[in-house]
């Protein structure tokens, strides 16, 4: 009769959803609260473009023709100020204690914790494109990019999560991060720098659907790959 | 009813838990003591789900406790070291987050019951960051009874805490208990011991050297016990000694 009176949570999509929500709230609330995640992400963002537009003196061409690779640099540097903190967060009072002693599947925080770092990446990229065109007069803004831009950094945070979770679970606070997370970044990296160069230069359309194959695929594996793992991730 | 049964734990090369066998009922409170490192932080820890024992099995209600869904975790309340609040929410905010973790319906009128119960409804709007030790500790325990669990896990719940909240949470833990709730805490107090426990497991080497019922036992009998497991290591004795 104990089994009866237990709710399985996982099975149970409503209450799903109300954790995941709750914790994207909460994160958020706390970020509003500090600016400490975005603060740094966006300083630094600003910075490498600035560094990229000044240091290099490109002409109005060329500076559209490596747009796709400055762009995804400074995305992907920012985005690890960001899987560190959001760990950070966690771990600094043992909240993550609190989070895995709570009724439902651990794949929540896993939902939770991209859903709230994808939303600071994207603030962050349509920064970083405004900057862009600001600094470099051109314009980036099209429907294409910023559609590889979202396949991307779904990617990008999808295997952050993961490795940023591991990172803390072995109780590594050091370099460790970046050492695991860029290696198994390079195919997606190459997938949307290559997608974005096509997307904002023009050139072979099957290239180019070859590219979003790519990214789609990437980010299908790593989304099966939390929602099968991250419970046993999170577990000791 | 918690079952422990044979559980081992290491840490790389250190053996904390040792086939260890524990059981905690309904309206039960464990007072459990030990040394410093004796490995309490960790048995509390593998009872509750946060560590897996490397062998053996921890079982609620029969249902093992590695094996059955989540909805198993609902059942525990826990208070450890670590406050498990966000530091920068304030103590309404954190308890509001727990509170939507577990789908509490009555979370109206259960929070300020809490905050009253721990004396912190006048600083529920402030920061947790802000807050003493001792308060934050006092609201971990308000976080830990919020969704009322049937078994309370308390690592040194005590420290930190001002003579008026020793007492007011020892009144508690008799009342979780008056209502059939199984209760564990870690200390070092012989007091707390004999002001709130009904039996007390003494942990020593990876093991439960004794158990016995407080009301079976004089506080220098247990010291007795005690000494002579631990080569003369002392319980504090606070008020009793």
């Amino acid at each position: 009769m104990g089994l009866l009176s237990i709710k399985v949570y996982w099975g149970d999509e409503m209450k799903f959803l109300k954790a995941t929500w709750a914790i994207l709230c909460k994160d958020l609330l706390t970020e509003k609260r500090t600016f400490v995640t975005m603060g740094s992400m966006l300083v630094f963002a600003l910075i490498v473009i600035l560094i990229f537009m000044f240091a290099f003196d490109l002409a109005v061409g060329l500076r559209k023709e490596a747009a796709s690779g400055i762009i995804w640099v400074t995305l992907c540097f920012a985005g690890t100020l960001s899987l560190d903190r959001t760990m950070a967060l966690e771990r600094d009072a043992e909240g993550i204690d609190g989070l895995r002693l709570a009724p439902f599947d651990h794949t929540v925080v896993f939902v939770a914790k991209v859903l709230t770092n994808w939303v600071y990446l994207l603030i962050i990229a349509v920064i970083v494109l405004a900057a862009y065109a600001l600094f470099g007069n051109v314009m980036l803004f099209n429907g294409g990019f910023f559609a590889i831009i979202l396949l991307g950094t779904f990617g990008y945070i999808l295997i952050g999560i993961l490795v940023a979770t591991l990172n803390m679970q072995i109780k590594s606070h050091g370099p460790l991060l970046s050492v695991l997370l860029f290696p198994l970044l390079i195919p997606l990296l190459l997938a949307a720098v290559n997608a974005s160069s096509l997307v904002l230069n023009g050139g072979d359309p099957a290239g180019l659907r070859t590219w979003v194959n790519v990214l789609i695929g990437y980010d299908l594996l790593f989304l099966a790959a939390g929602i099968l793992l991250y419970d046993k991730i999170l577990d000791e | 009813m918690i079952q422990a049964n044979q559980i081992s734990k290491s840490f790389g090369n250190r053996r904390v838990l040792r086939k260890l066998d524990l059981s905690l009922q309904g309206g039960e409170v464990v007072a459990l003591v030990g040394l410093n490192g004796a490995g309490k932080t960790t048995l509390i820890r593998t009872l509750c789900g946060l560590n897996k024992p490397d062998s053996g099995s921890v079982t609620l209600d029969g249902l093992s406790l590695s094996k059955t869904g989540a909805g198993l975790r609902q059942k525990f309340g826990v208070v450890l070291h670590a406050t498990m609040l966000y530091h920068n929410l304030t103590c309404r905010e954190n308890l509001e987050f727990y509170s939507r973790l577990y789908d509490l319906p009555s979370k109206n009128e259960r929070i300020p019951e809490l905050l009253n119960l721990m004396d912190l409804n006048e600083r529920s709007q402030d920061i947790v960051g802000t807050l003493s030790r001792g308060m934050q500790q006092r609201l971990s325990v308000a976080r830990a009874l919020l969704h009322d669990p049937t078994f309370l896990l308390f690592d040194e719940v005590f420290s930190g805490l001002d003579q008026r909240f020793l007492s007011r949470i020892i009144d508690l833990i008799k009342k979780q208990a008056t209502a059939n709730k199984g209760i564990l805490f870690s200390t070092h107090d012989l007091e707390k011991v004999f002001s709130a426990a009904t039996r007390v497991d003494i942990l020593n080497k990876g093991q439960i050297a004794f158990s016995g019922y407080v009301n079976e036992l004089t506080p220098q009998t247990l010291l007795a016990k005690y000494d002579e497991l631990t080569n003369g290591a002392s319980l504090n004795q606070g008020l009793l000694g």
